[in-house]
């Protein structure tokens, strides 16, 4: 069974295992826990794609390096949620604010100096840039987003009750998800620019899982005291949303070694066809 | 100026770091073994199509532009 196979299968156990704990399980402790597992199995996931296919390039290559960079940023955000899901079930702590969210705002700097990096990379052997009106819409789109992670995260996260210090902290959350929209706007002009390619399905399924991590951010600044209240679907649906998110960050980083070992495997065969029929040939 | 011969190969090896920027150090060496036995415009043809498939047509075009651009 080769890697990808094995990916796919940790997919689609991860996705029936998440449709059960969250929505069909009945609450309790053992529930929780499987929660909690299938939480931090979603950002490791999303690290493995990113490192299976830094295997693929191999670090020494300028593609290799960029994706191990991004990766680096997916590495953050695991041990963010490793250390959250610690304090908050196991250790049984506040998780807000905590080491955990240094981990999570520190994951920003080599995810986007990866993603930038790799616009830079690209973006160089563009001949024909993007339509003035394609350029004006997608300007428009983040700056849209841009006001609602600044309204709802940054604005509407201030909290009268909370210290200065945990202010900082979760208005730190509606910036970096300012920065995400910034990100994500990156990476959907490499992926129009590209038109076409196996690559830019690639870079869709990452930025899928872009949005959505945006959209569970966002939607938590909006209804906090629903989620941690635990009222309606609220946390279901956003962990879901976040669980979504890394496992399509997952898929697409992981698609790239995909796509480059199908390559190889593809070469070697002709290779192969080419020697036989020159030993056939000669005979 | 160089011959030909010393032409085409720096043609073929600027081919080949372009496929281990993009594609990694494993493809380059199996494209690298591939390309050494054929012959230079076949090995534009080739690359050309793997840039295309991978990178897009547009992006294709481009790096063989830019490669052959180059002063040797």
């Amino acid at each position: 069974m080769t890697w990808h196979v094995a990916l796919w299968v940790v997919y689609m156990s991860l996705a029936v295992v998440t449709l059960w704990s969250y929505w069909l399980a009945p609450a309790g402790t053992n529930t929780d826990y499987l929660q909690a597992i299938v939480y931090t199995v979603a950002p490791a996931i999303a690290v493995a794609g990113g490192l299976l296919t830094v295997k693929e390039y191999g670090i020494r290559s300028a593609a290799g390096r960029i994706f191990f960079t991004v990766t680096l940023g997916l590495i953050g955000w695991l041990c963010g949620e490793i250390l959250w899901t610690y304090f908050d079930l196991v250790a049984k702590i506040d998780p807000f604010p905590s080491v955990a969210d240094w981990f999570y705002f520190l994951a920003y700097i080599p995810l986007c100096a990866g993603l930038i990096w790799q616009y830079y990379f690209l973006h160089k052997t563009v001949q024909t840039k993007l339509p003035y009106t394609l350029r004006l819409l997608l300007t428009m789109i983040a700056v849209l987003f841009s006001g609602i992670a600044l309204y709802f995260g940054v604005y509407k996260s201030i909290q009268p009750d909370y210290s200065l210090f945990e202010n900082i902290v979760a208005m730190t959350y509606g910036v970096a998800d300012i920065v995400l929209v910034l990100v994500g706007l990156v990476i959907t002009i490499v992926t129009i620019e590209m038109r076409g390619g196996k690559f830019a399905a690639a870079w869709w399924w990452f930025l899928f899982g872009i949005f959505c991590t945006f959209l569970a951010d966002i939607s938590f600044a909006m209804f906090t005291p629903e989620y941690e209240g635990g009222m309606g679907y609220y946390r279901q649906a956003l962990d879901t949303i976040w669980i979504i998110g890394y496992m399509a960050m997952g898929y697409g980083l992981g698609r790239f070694g995909w796509l480059v070992h199908g390559l190889r495997t593809r070469v070697e065969a002709q290779k192969f066809e080419n020697s036989q029929v020159d030993k056939t040939e000669k005979k | 100026m160089v011959d030909n011969v010393t032409a085409d190969r720096l043609f073929k090896a600027k081919l080949v770091a372009l496929i281990a920027m993009h594609f990694g150090d494993k493809t380059a060496e199996l494209y690298k073994s591939v390309f050494s036995a054929m012959p230079v415009d076949f090995v534009e043809k080739t690359a050309e199509k793997l840039f295309t498939e991978y990178l897009g047509a547009e992006r294709a075009r481009a790096l063989i532009f830019e490669t052959k651009k180059q002063d040797i």
